[in-house]
């Protein structure tokens, strides 16, 4: 393969790691972050 | 628990309460088999679930399992969650139409209580008298119809564990219309009069409006600010009526319970004769005799645990090495059909390593769990927080808080889930802090390999005990810290314990292998998110930038990389407890999993290790090499420090992480990161500058 | 309200009933125990105490319950 399909693939691979968890990230903001789990269940209220 | 969706696809919402030990998880789970969902990780209380069944024509019906408590009280936040399913108050989650109460026939009286409760809620009931064979061997006889009548309710007598008594329960809970209950215990009249006026004040629908404000009254001040989830104006209402009923002589908190057991009594006395000679606990008296005994109880305990952990560390180890050596196969047949490039090594040395490390536990987790499972099924686990909870006490905590510290001896993140079931939420937190202190089994390589190095010809014998006081080690650091943070920081009353001690009984297989089959789906679920996204990071930062050197050397190339850069840079930290910077890589590596130290290790010394086990040529690499100045590095002291460090330090970003969720805060992992770090840097600074003044190597 | 008995639940050896007449406790305390059914007439046995002295375990409305010395020291009780 050639070295610049390479670095693509490997920096894309990095770059999907990162997004995941920032995507993860704001997905919780956007919920409330109320138990920031999830298992869905839709609690307001925060332990902590 | 989808939005949205479920309203439209089920006939109805049906939710399941019952008491501990009822055996609604049987019904449960025989109701709806494995059409369940869970949230992540749930506790040994499963906080929410949820599945599917169909009712007696057909009809696709949603079941809510609601954790199960002895009063719909409110004292933590998974039973203020269930508690506001039940009023309609919860986001996402409808009112449910109908609730099955399973109620433990041999044990009436105080199973009775849940529902006394219920009934007040309006919500059509069924109640589900379960364990019916277990009183009728114990002579309990039950006026069926006497009962129907006297709660209002229909009254299905199930045997769960054989099957008995679904297809009534079925009918009861699809029977249209289904109408609210009719009867329910009478309040004292000036208790009466306040609920009335509170209802009334409450912006909640009619029929809900009683039940709920009788759940006000009787919560008290703290739990009115922190669970009750109302607007100011309702909770000034609600203290000034209860100053009211004060002033009038009834305790709003007591005068309610005595009134719903009053009308228990009356229930019982109607419907409920208590037959001849057979005691129900017989049996369970002998063997409570025996395992609560203050020699044999102990001996069976230890027995039981040493049990425990000798299938969890040796009946694992054969499906463990089995999905070892499939990750290697994988690996390999990656190497073989991809070109030599940055991406083959990313799949095989990032992907599949970082991956296939966590993957391994699996088998691990697994009989933990069993074991666990079959314990709590059987009862023992009461037994076992009976006798331990002396012992925790004493540090402030809780004997409930003793499952999910023995959890964590596999895996801390279990562990951690298992808190929900402790109430109070400072001893929550305690014993969430303190729980990666037990020696999970991820540090178990680790541990392996440093006692090669520390004794590569000593026995078995010698090796294993060497390890049992590493674990030792964290046991006591454990409860140290449990007492450090409870009577300094995060300050509190120890708790209170109200421990039922049920019957013993054969444990439930089918409902052990569903959980376990649950577990095991998130578990692996997990590893291919947030694993499978840290181990592409952690390559990277181990393989970027590379040297300019082509042919350099795959140590060179890691001293190279942000890792080894980081290694140099710790240097001077590491230094007083004797490591150089290549262990430094290793301890910054290990900071996402602590498994990683061996594979690391073998990389920067350059040997090829085929897998996990293969410890002998990486050991004798580590035994041969040495210092600047021709001293061995991985002396005596180095290896115990070593491992005393990795008892001590936090070093798996997937417990961090769990902690964030169940913290929801960034404070508590941090704190925990930073006491821990700070322990493990004492410790081994201890043990090795130690062991030098008192002159060992 | 005075009472017969001033021996509380903590006080009793092994075997011993009783009847639960009154509580020394919080109100959040109390509550639980009620819940839990040790109201006032309720009657009891003291079955064991745990190996280490503490908690002990009664019986109380058909079942088997574990409470700290602590707590049983605050419930009132007369012996029947």
């Amino acid at each position: 393969m050639s070295p610049l399909l390479d670095q693509i693939l490997v920096a894309a691979s990095v770059g999907a790691a990162l997004g995941w968890f920032a995507w993860r990230f704001f997905r919780r903001r956007a919920r409330g972050k109320a138990c920031a789990s999830d298992c869905g269940c839709g609690t307001k209220k925060p332990l902590g | 628990m989808r939005a949205a969706a479920p309203a439209r696809e089920v006939a109805r919402h049906v939710a399941i309460a019952g008491n501990p030990n009822c055996g609604k998880s049987t019904i449960f789970n025989t109701l709806t088999g494995l059409r369940q969902k869970v949230g992540n990780y749930p506790g040994v209380t499963v906080e929410k679930k949820t599945g599917r069944f169909f009712g007696s024509h057909g009809e696709p019906m949603e079941l809510l399992d609601l954790p199960g408590s002895y009063s719909l009280q409110v004292r933590s936040p998974d039973e203020a969650v269930a508690r506001d399913v039940l009023l309609g108050r919860q986001a996402d989650v409808p009112r449910p139409d109908v609730i099955i109460c399973v109620v433990d026939a041999s044990n009436l009286e105080r199973n009775l209580y849940l529902v006394a409760q219920m009934l007040e809620l309006q919500i059509p009931a069924v109640v589900a008298l379960n364990m019916a064979d277990v009183a009728e061997k114990n002579g309990v006889v039950i006026d069926l119809m006497g009962l129907r009548e006297k709660l209002g309710v229909p009254v299905i007598p199930m045997v769960a564990t054989k099957g008995v008594g679904f297809i009534e329960l079925r009918q009861a809970v699809s029977r249209s219309p289904l109408p609210p209950p009719a009867i329910c215990a009478q309040m004292p009249i000036v208790l009466e009069r306040e609920v009335m006026a509170l209802a009334r004040s409450l912006q909640v629908a009619p029929e809900v409006a009683r039940g709920e404000a009788l759940l006000l009254l009787t919560l008290h001040d703290q739990a009115l600010e922190e669970v009750a989830h109302h607007e100011r104006p309702v909770i000034v209402a609600t203290l000034e009526a209860q100053k009211r009923l004060r002033l009038a002589g009834f305790d709003p908190l007591s005068a309610p319970v005595e009134a719903r057991y009053e009308w228990i009594g009356e229930v019982c006395g109607a419907a409920l004769h208590k037959g001849s000679v057979l005691d129900a606990h017989s049996i369970t008296d002998r063997l409570d005799a025996v395992l609560t005994h203050r020699v044999w109880g102990w001996l069976a305990f230890l027995g039981m645990m040493t049990l425990m952990f000798f299938c969890i560390f040796t009946v694992a180890q054969t499906p463990m090495d089995w999905l070892d050596g499939a990750c290697t196969a994988f690996a390999g047949w990656v190497g073989a059909h991809l070109p030599e490039s940055d991406v083959r090594s990313l799949l095989t040395d990032g992907v599949i390593a970082g991956v296939g490390r966590v993957v391994v536990f699996l088998p691990q987790i697994l009989i933990l769990y069993f074991f666990l499972g079959i314990l709590e099924d059987t009862g023992y686990m009461a037994r076992a927080a009976f006798i331990m909870d002396r012992l925790m006490s004493r540090v402030g905590l809780h004997g409930k808080s003793f499952i999910p510290m023995l959890s964590s001896f596999a895996c801390a993140i279990p562990g951690i889930m298992a808190t929900r079931t402790i109430e109070n939420r400072k001893d929550r937190l305690v014993t969430i802090l303190v729980a990666p202190l037990m020696s999970c089994s991820a540090r178990l390589p680790v541990y392996a390999l440093m006692i090669a190095v520390l004794i590569p010809g000593a026995s078995g014998l010698a090796k294993a005990g060497i390890m049992l006081c590493m674990y030792l080690i964290g046991i006591i650091a454990a409860f140290a810290m449990a007492w450090f943070f409870k009577t300094r920081i995060l300050k509190g009353e120890t708790p209170m314990l109200l421990l039922e001690m049920p019957p013993y009984r054969m444990p439930a297989f089918r409902g052990v292998a569903i959980r376990m089959w649950e577990r095991a789906g998130l578990f692996l679920r997990r590893a291919g998110t947030v694993i499978l996204a840290l181990s592409i990071l952690l390559w990277a930062l181990a393989t970027y930038p590379k040297p300019a050197d082509e042919h350099a050397s795959p140590a060179e190339a890691l001293a190279h990389s942000v890792a080894g850069r980081m290694g140099h840079l710790i240097e001077p930290a590491i230094a007083p407890l004797g490591y150089d910077w290549k262990i430094g890589i290793g301890l910054i590596g290990s900071f996402a999993a602590r498994e990683v130290f061996v594979s690391t290790m073998s990389i920067v010394y350059n040997v090829e290790t085929k897998g996990k086990e293969d410890i002998e040529p990486l050991r004798d690499t580590m035994i041969a090499e040495k210092r600047a100045d021709g001293s061995p590095v991985f002396t005596p002291l180095v290896c115990i420090g070593l491992m005393v460090f990795y008892v001590l330090a936090m070093q798996c970003i997937s417990t961090v992480a769990i902690v964030r969720r169940e913290t929801n805060s960034w404070r508590w992992p941090l704190v925990q990161i930073a006491y821990m770090t700070l322990l493990a840097w004492i410790g081994a600074f201890i043990v090795y500058q130690g062991g030098r003044l008192l002159g060992f190597q | 309200m005075s009472d017969a008995g001033a021996e509380s639940l903590g006080a009793l050896p092994v075997g011993e009933r009783g009847r639960v007449v009154g509580f020394d406790l919080p109100p959040e305390h109390r509550q639980r125990l009620l819940e839990m059914g040790l109201t006032i007439g309720a009657e009891f046995e003291v079955v064991r105490f745990a190996p280490l002295g503490d908690p002990l375990e009664i019986k109380v409305r058909g079942y088997m319950l574990s409470l700290r010395k602590r707590e049983a020291a605050g419930v009132r009780i007369v012996r029947i």
